[in-house]
Parts: structure tokens; C-alpha cells; sequence
């Protein structure tokens, strides 16, 4: 076999949890299956059990970093639960496209959106993940007006996460949040308008 | 000297800078005269929308601005990533930087991105491939490509000879120069067990162009590159050894997350400031 099948071998060892597990209980079966040749099975049988999936796991670790970097108060909400939330998601799905990590964060932004809970559930958590999501999409559109409402003033709860803070409860009053888009070369306008008034 | 080496020695000596990263993008402005050129990943600005597009040209108008590409895949033994090259090929006609940058690995095989840098076996095979991706790409970008080594967890299978001996040939085919990475070329060491130091050695002190630093981190008994610590002291120490040996034009601290306090990054910067100076590799 030449280097470009062995790298599209790996590749998927890198990347696909069910096939790395498939191989790793059987290198021999698999790596044949793959049309390895015999060096090629040895080779890739000491790697098994440890180097191929600390591989994997280390290049998922980095594509978390720039995913973190993408979704910084959900991340910052989360705690170390966004890690383990992205391990999940990540272990079977590569990125793709030009704008992978963008993809990548928007992709895992929708996965969480979608389970029915979180870990720290609540529903200013889901607010703050939706916000990073909503704003993030948006660079994603040629052009466009997008209105969302949230129950609280998100920009309070924002610089409290960025400012270490990890209590995302109720603050402030609800938020009313535009994002607009005139041309694909522009850039995304948002502004935030809450009540001048609201209970305490 | 070869004609290669006269080229690689007519090149700027730039200094000490950084990578660029939003996070710090009034501070570089404000420290411009600390910052002797910025390093920007290619990524974050190919297809820019027009307010990026005038940012870069703020930056350009102000800094030596060298791209530094991620995702060419010159590994890939199914060809690079073409559409990826056009577009970085209009990234560095805008900045008309004296060197740019890609590593040593592939990205993509098969329809699968990586999502990271995964490394080429050291074999003629995997030279083979990265000379062809390599003579690819420089044919359609001319400005000066330089090299960077990654780290790498254990031998890609097919591995048959040495990394250090895999990189002089590789340059010496090519033509190009190296971007050492110190904090990679460390952490290579320990986790194969081999001297950095006579590694370095081995290596032609003409060709090593720019390097770069940045803290590595040991994790679960192992290091790792993660670029989110301050530079670590035997990092700092081969920084040294580094710059005594090679004719190195520019050094970047490569920091991309974690991000802290810009003061800590200046003083980062002033430290490799004074290392180089001392080896007089700059002023």
C-alpha cells in the first residue's frame, strides 16, 4: 500500500472514534480489510492501544482550543464541562470546509442547543449559548437583519464571564438583540436595546 | 555558499515579534516599536470581508506582516489543498511579505481534514511527496516559502531514518528555508529521548530563517504544544542555543490562547530581544 492510502488509514484513525475502536480490537482484520500490507499491520499494531488514540485525542484537544476561542462565555459558563461536552461531540465528527473552526463551532454550538439538558441546566446558560451562536451565524450570511429576544441583559452576564465569573443566573432586565448585514464584503452591525426601566 | 544560502542571507532581519491574534489588536499598535514584525495565520484572513480587509492593510501599512499558512497539507500524498493555495497565493500578493510560511505534514487525506497538523513519515516516500506538493507550491507563489517542524508523538509508521537527517535533505531538495520551532524541537526531544542540542548541530545554520517560542506544557506525564504558557526556562535555554548557531532573521512568540496580560507578552519579547542581541543576530 502507498502513503496515500496509509494517510487516508489514518486520517480516519485520527478522527472516527467507531473506526479506531473497530481497529483496535482487531488491528490484523481491519488493517487487511484497509489493504495493508503485513509491515504495515505490525507497525500499526504498537501503536494500538495507546499512541493512536492519545493522537487523537491530543488533535481534538486543539481543535477544542480554537472552538473555545469561538464560543468564550459559553466555554467560560460551562467550566471543564465544555471540554467533556466537545469530546463527545467531536469524537466522530471531523471538521470540514475553509472556515472549519468557525463550521466546527457553530456545529457543536448546535449540538448542545439541541440536548434536552446541560450540564449546569439553566436557562440563561442555553441564553448565553444561544447569543454566541446567533452572533457567530451571522458571519456565515451574505447579508440580512436577525432579531432575537433574550430574558435577561446578556451584555451584563457577558462581561462577568469574561471577567472570571461563572454564575450565570438571572441579571438585568430582558434584551432585545440585532444583528444586521447590508453586503457579503461588510461587516456584521449588532446593537442591544433593553428597558430603561424594569423591576428590581 | 550555495546560491540558496546567498539568497536566505539577503533576507530582512525583522527581530523579535509576535503572531497576531485579535485579542491583543489595539495593544500592538499602542507597543508598535516593541514589536519587530507580526506573524498572522493565513486563515484568519483569506476571504476576508471588506473591515478585515482594511484592518490587514492597517496592519501591513505599519508591520512586516509574514503569512503563516495551516491548512496547505504539503504532506498529503493525494496532492495539497489547490483551492487553499490560490487563495493564500492573494493573500501574500496583498502583504508582499520577504518569507512566508507552512509546516511539515499533512491536514487532509481522503475527504478527512485532520482538523490539526498530523506528520509525514520520515521516509523517501514522504520526502518524495513533500518535495512534489513543495515544488507546486512555490511555482505558483515566488515569494521565499520557509519550513516548520512539527511535533510529533511517535514515528509515522514507514518511518526509516532520522528526523533531523529527513529535514536537511528535505531543504537541500527544495530550496527552502527552515522555520525552527524551539518549543516543538524541545518537546520532540524529550518525548523521543534525543539531544535538542545535537539535534540543532545537525542543522545548516544558513537555513534556519525565523524560529518560534512559546510555553509547552507537560500533561499527564507527557508534553504538549498546547501555545498557552508563558516560555518555559529550558525553552528559553535552547532559545539560546539556537540563536548562537543559526543566522536567524526573526523570532515569533507564538502564543494562541490563554492569552495574558500584554505586559507578560512584552516582557517575553524583550527577553528574546536580549538573547539575540547577544548573539548579535539583531539590534
Amino acid at each position: 500500500m502507498g502513503l496515500k492510502e496509509f494517510q487516508n488509514v489514518m486520517a480516519r484513525l485520527a478522527t472516527e472514534r467507531g473506526y479506531r475502536e473497530r481497529f483496535a480490537a482487531d488491528v490484523v482484520a481491519e488493517g487487511e480489510k484497509a489493504g495493508l500490507d503485513g509491515e504495515e499491520i505490525s507497525q500499526l499494531t504498537d501503536l494500538f492501544p495507546e499512541a493512536i488514540p492519545q493522537f487523537s485525542r491530543s488533535l481534538l484537544r486543539k481543535r477544542y482550543g480554537e472552538v473555545k476561542e469561538m464560543l468564550p462565555a459559553s466555554a467560560a459558563a460551562l467550566g471543564e464541562a465544555f471540554w467533556k461536552l466537545f469530546e463527545e461531540f467531536g469524537a466522530d465528527r471531523p471538521t470540514h470546509g475553509e472556515q472549519r473552526h468557525r463550521d466546527d463551532a457553530l456545529d457543536f454550538a448546535r449540538w448542545l442547543l439541541a440536548r434536552e439538558s446541560l450540564p449546569k441546566t439553566s436557562e440563561p446558560l442555553r441564553q448565553i449559548l444561544q447569543f454566541e451562536y446567533e452572533d457567530l451565524e451571522m458571519w456565515t450570511r451574505k447579508r440580512g437583519i436577525r432579531v432575537r429576544f433574550f430574558r435577561h441583559d446578556l451584555g451584563d452576564t457577558l462581561i462577568r464571564l469574561r471577567n472570571g465569573e461563572s454564575d450565570v443566573g438571572y441579571h438585568g432586565p430582558p434584551m432585545m438583540a440585532v444583528w444586521i448585514r447590508l453586503s457579503p464584503a461588510g461587516r456584521v452591525g449588532y446593537r442591544e436595546f433593553v428597558p430603561r426601566f424594569w423591576f428590581k | 555558499m550555495s546560491v540558496v544560502s546567498k539568497n536566505l542571507n539577503q533576507l530582512p532581519v525583522l527581530g523579535v515579534g509576535m503572531g497576531f491574534r485579535d485579542v491583543y489588536a489595539k495593544e500592538v499598535f499602542e507597543h508598535a516599536d516593541e514589536i519587530g514584525f507580526l506573524e498572522i495565520a493565513a486563515d484568519h484572513f483569506l476571504d476576508a470581508a471588506k473591515p478585515r480587509r482594511e484592518f490587514l492593510e492597517r496592519l501591513n501599512e505599519r508591520f512586516t506582516l509574514i503569512p503563516h499558512g495551516l491548512n496547505l497539507s504539503l504532506g498529503s500524498a493525494e496532492g495539497l489543498n489547490r483551492s487553499y493555495l490560490e487563495r493564500l497565493a492573494g493573500l501574500i500578493e496583498t502583504v508582499r511579505p520577504p518569507w512566508w510560511s507552512e509546516h511539515i505534514c499533512f491536514t487532509q487525506s481522503g475527504g478527512v481534514e485532520i482538523g490539526h497538523l498530523a506528520p509525514v513519515p520520515f521516509s523517501r516516500e514522504g520526502l518524495d511527496t513533500l518535495c512534489e506538493n513543495i515544488r507546486i507550491a512555490t511555482d505558483r507563489i515566488e515569494t521565499l516559502l520557509i519550513l516548520e517542524n512539527i511535533t510529533y508523538p511517535f514515528a509515522m509508521p514507514g518511518t526509516d531514518c532520522e528526523e533531523v537527517d529527513f529535514l536537511n535533505e528535505l531543504l537541500e531538495r527544495t530550496g527552502c528555508g527552515l522555520l525552527l520551532d524551539v518549543t516543538n524541537l524541545y518537546i520532540n526531544s524529550q518525548t523521543h529521548g534525543y539531544s535538542a542540542v545535537d539535534f540543532l548541530k545537525r542543522l545548516p545554520a544558513d537555513r534556519i530563517v525565523q524560529l518560534h517560542f512559546v510555553g509547552g506544557e507537560m500533561i499527564n506525564g507527557k508534553w504538549v504544544d498546547n501555545h498557552a504558557q508563558a516560555t518555559n526556562p529550558e525553552i528559553w535555554e535552547l532559545m539560546d542555543a539556537v540563536l548562537r548557531h543559526g543566522r536567524v532573521k526573526g523570532a515569533i512568540l507564538e502564543r494562541d490562547t490563554n492569552f495574558p496580560a500584554f505586559d507578560e507578552v512584552r516582557g517575553e519579547l524583550r527577553q528574546a530581544r536580549e538573547i539575540g542581541r547577544r548573539h548579535r543576530r539583531w539590534d
